[in-house]
């Protein structure tokens, strides 16, 4: 007896107090300007579980839209920096973006953080999961609907209830097997504390023993709380969903406090028997098992009989199996947990109640798990592959901050993380850093014309090797913005030699913040193997005008009471020649314009910059490329390394492009710091030239870039013609 | 509407351009017949498309979070601060100004190293706010000869 109580006691302790480490989604932040949609900030909202209210917002977590504008209640919460109470805050929108923003005094407000969505538990060792709640996040409507379904005498009985206990004695009697269990929620908390499901009657007798025990030590609320926190409610993928708080975004995709009474119900439900229940698999049992329950608190006084009429008249309303919320993401939390791993042994993240404030944005995570599912569906039914798999890593590349991390088209499945551990020939995306060294020499800018024609260079083992481009024809003299648009291979592979593959290897292993790759000629055309994360940080200096920034997937850690622990200060490096940096960047753009990634479906007016990259037999098709504040890169191959006929404009471009789509952006913007010029040159030529002349493009170059003049575009001379239409233009302006 | 004559752009371009045309013809006398070259920087300026019509800097929205950081800072919270900051760099990438700021507040708790390449970036991102662009030189300078 003495050893059952400590059984039961250490346990129900230990579940209370062994808190695992709580993952947290980095805050939306409003500020005026910011781009946002009234749609995405409702969709927002309803996805932290807030509440729509009519008329005024009266208390926290909840709002009231009326056309672009809200009154928002927000929750106080803890955060890193400091305790935020909860705030009453009008924010007006208009032409997708916040206009103003204003305290409920009407001052206008510099910022509003909303307080984050909690992203799910870091696991390192057992494979449950849940979101635990608080005794006051539990709605009374729960409450009463597993009282009413599992143990009416709840709030009476002392651990054991003798009167269910005949009444399914009788039955099993009847049917001659044990059949009805009787058991008391209290009875059932125990079962799950020491998970079996062995119903021998031993171990019927001790489940009781410790039932009543527990009664004796625990009040009904604190019993009820475990309760809710601890029963199994179904199987995700390699996760066990544990608790109401996880079971209702499992199921339904949002937050417990947003569930309607017939969500509620399917809940109660599914507890008898979460895989006999299963709504996806078995809609129809788990919607009479559901009716009944309704049919149970309507009778018992807890809604009413036209409630659960209501109630029962509708569908099951799941989430989506495959696709939907950005609420299990094991691609993310695995960054998550490399991250800690430096700095928090497994017990520390399985007990310690640590509160880690990550970098993902749901809304970036949705848009990216959806992008890439519609775009490899999309490239199967174009007949461009089979069996395809990708993965896709969005970051803020000034912050170095993982927006987004997807490991491949089975969302929820925490196994092969392609946007980790998929390290795959980069292909072309290498040649904006084969660039890049090129004018860093010194020798190089946009303008200077490289040679687009065959070469073989001899290899070390006595073979040559003579590379092609992807159409097949050389192209002859080109300047390396249109080189680097188009893709061209031998130019990339000349101009490489020129400056020297060493050069351009050890570059590499800079920036990636890697070792050197081995300098072989084909490494000029990405014969180097590289995680889309990897891709992520290497494009990041690109993106950020030459400053490497290691990736982030951790902010902040505070303990279990709210008070920080660990920061991980956000930290750059100067790594590149900021005006080599801005060219090769303007020629990405150029790609967007009129090279590999003209047929880009991004927003009008969107300014981007990124580059396409395909491998031999389309084995790997990948876009990388970046905005003002996200970048993001995509891959699209094959686990098996098998040929497709993707390409990286037919396969990953189109996923990026769906992303920056529909997610909020800013257009890119360049900077230098230093002394620039504004001059046209010939996109065939290179040669400088006057605006509207020949097939001129604006680039901004170092002023002491030494640019050939075509004579014929001479931007110091004028036809008549032209001074006449300038002349004009100027008079009606 | 002053310009009714053929100059083509404001400011007298011509004579700087006759002139630079003459030095460079000058300075390579007997020079094979080539293609004739000029430096980007001598070439009058046409007005780049993309950059947004008139556009005077908005205020940022980090200016709210830089002051926030500061009233931190002053209350010892040094940490806090720099979170703050952060959210500050992360709300307005291009806002040289919280940029600096995170330079000197990493400045001041000692990571001079640091501090240099935060204060690099805000020079790197100031092209439009020539008043930060000053500091952050003036901070470099600072940094580089207190022997970062």
């Amino acid at each position: 007896m003495v050893w059952l109580d400590y059984r039961i006691v250490s346990a129900f302790e230990g579940r209370r107090w062994d808190l695992p480490a709580r993952v947290y989604a980095r805050p939306l932040e409003l500020a005026a300007g910011l781009p946002l949609s009234a749609a995405a900030l409702e969709g927002h909202l309803k996805d932290l579980g807030y509440k729509a209210v009519s008329g005024e917002a009266p208390r926290p977590g909840s709002y009231f839209r009326r056309g672009e504008s809200f009154r928002i209640l927000t929750r106080a919460f803890p955060f890193w920096d400091g305790h935020q109470g909860a705030l009453s805050a009008q924010v007006d929108l208009a032409a997708g973006a916040v206009r103003r923003l204003r305290a409920a005094d009407g001052e206008t407000l510099g910022t509003l953080r909303l307080d984050p969505k909690a992203l799910g538990t870091v696991f390192p060792g057992a494979a449950e999961d849940r979101l635990i709640l608080s005794p006051e996040e539990i709605p009374a409507l729960l409450r009463a609907a597993l009282v009413v379904t599992e143990d009416r005498r709840f709030d009476s009985h002392f651990g054991v209830d003798p009167r269910a206990i005949l009444r399914a004695a009788g039955a099993n009697l009847k049917a001659g097997k044990i059949e009805q269990g009787g058991s008391t929620l209290t009875q059932q908390l125990v079962k799950n504390y020491f998970l079996t499901s062995r119903q021998t009657l031993p171990r019927k007798l001790q489940e009781a023993v410790m039932a009543v025990l527990l009664e004796l030590h625990y009040s009904k609320e604190e019993i009820l709380t475990a309760y809710v926190n601890e029963v199994y409610l179904g199987q995700d993928g390699r996760r066990a969903v544990h608790g109401f708080g996880l079971g209702s975004q499992f199921y339904f995709g949002k937050s417990l406090t947003n569930l309607q009474t017939q969500e509620i119900a399917l809940l109660a439900a599914v507890i008898r028997g979460p895989s006999w229940y299963n709504p996806w698999r078995h809609p129809e049992r788990a919607k009479e098992r559901r009716d009944r329950v309704l049919g149970y608190m309507a009778s018992a006084g807890v809604i009413t009989e036209q409630d659960a009429a209501a109630a029962a008249s509708r569908p099951l309303g799941l989430r989506k199996a495959a696709a939907g919320t950005a609420d299990y993401t094991p691609a993310f939390l695995a960054l998550v947990r490399r991250q800690l791993a430096r700095d928090y042994g497994a017990d520390d993240l399985a007990q310690a109640g640590l509160m880690v404030f990550s970098t993902l944005d749901p809304m970036v995570q949705t848009a990216a798990e959806e992008a890439l599912e519609t775009g490899i569906r999309s490239a199967e039914a174009r007949g461009l592959g089979s069996r395809l798999e990708g993965a896709v890593v969005v970051t803020h590349p000034h912050t170095g901050e993982v927006l987004a991390a997807v490991g491949g088209r089975r969302l929820r499945f925490d196994g092969f993380n392609r946007a980790i551990d998929a390290r795959r020939p980069i292909g072309s995306l290498v040649k904006p850093l084969v660039y890049l060294t090129a004018m860093e020499t010194g020798r190089y800018s946009l303008a200077t014309p490289v040679e687009d024609v065959p070469v073989t260079v001899a290899l070390d083992d006595g073979s040559t090797w003579s590379p092609r481009n992807f159409s097949g024809t050389p192209h002859g003299r080109v300047p390396v913005v249109r080189a680097l648009a188009e893709s061209m291979n031998l130019a990339a592979v000349n101009t490489g030699l020129d400056v020297g593959v060493d050069l351009v290897a050890h570059r590499l292993g800079e920036l990636t913040g890697g070792d050197a790759p081995a300098p072989n000629p084909a490494l000029l055309l990405g014969a180097v193997d590289f995680s889309p994360l990897n891709v992520a940080e290497l494009y990041g200096v690109l993106a950020s005008g030459g400053f490497r920034t290691p990736l982030r997937a951790v902010l902040e850690v505070s303990d279990a009471s709210g008070n920080a622990l660990e920061r991980y200060p956000l930290n750059v490096r100067a790594a590149a020649d900021p005006a080599a940096v801005d060219q090769v960047v303007q020629a990405m753009q150029q790609t967007f314009e009129r090279g590999t990634a003209k047929s880009a479906a991004v927003p009008p007016g969107l300014r981007a910059a990124g580059k396409t990259g395909t491998t031999d037999g389309g084995r790997d098709s990948w876009f990388a490329g970046f905005t003002g504040d996200r970048l993001a890169v995509v891959w699209i191959g094959r686990d098996d390394n098998e040929q497709t006929r993707l390409t990286g404009s037919s396969g990953a471009l189109p996923v990026w492009s769906e992303i920056m789509t529909r997610l909020p952006t800013t257009s890119l913007v360049g900077h230098t710091g230093a002394e620039q010029a504004s001059v046209q040159i010939d996109y065939a030529t290179g040669r400088l030239v006057r605006a509207g002349c020949a097939d001129a493009i604006s680039v901004r170059l170092p002023e002491d870039t030494e640019l050939e003049v075509d004579p014929a575009c001479d931007p110091g001379r004028q036809s008549i013609v032209e001074r006449g239409k300038e002349w004009l233009k100027r008079l009606t302006r | 509407m002053a310009e009714t004559t053929h100059t083509l752009k404001p400011g007298g371009v011509w004579p700087a351009l006759l002139l630079v045309m003459l030095i460079g013809g000058c300075a390579a006398p007997g020079a094979a017949p080539g293609p004739q070259t000029r430096k980007a920087g001598t070439v009058a300026p046409t007005p780049a498309p993309e950059t947004p019509a008139g556009t005077a800097r908005p205020v940022s929205p980090a200016a709210s979070l830089i002051d926030e950081a500061a009233e931190l800072e002053s209350r010892g919270a040094v940490n806090e601060a720099g979170s703050v900051l952060e959210r500050a760099v992360r709300l307005d990438p291009s806002s040289g100004e919280a940029w600096l700021e995170l330079a000197r507040l990493r400045a001041r708790s000692g990571d001079s190293e640091g501090a240099h390449n935060l204060a690099l970036r805000a020079l790197n991102v100031s092209s439009d706010e020539p008043g930060t662009a000053r500091s952050a030189r003036a901070f470099i300078k600072q940094l580089e000869r207190s022997g970062r």
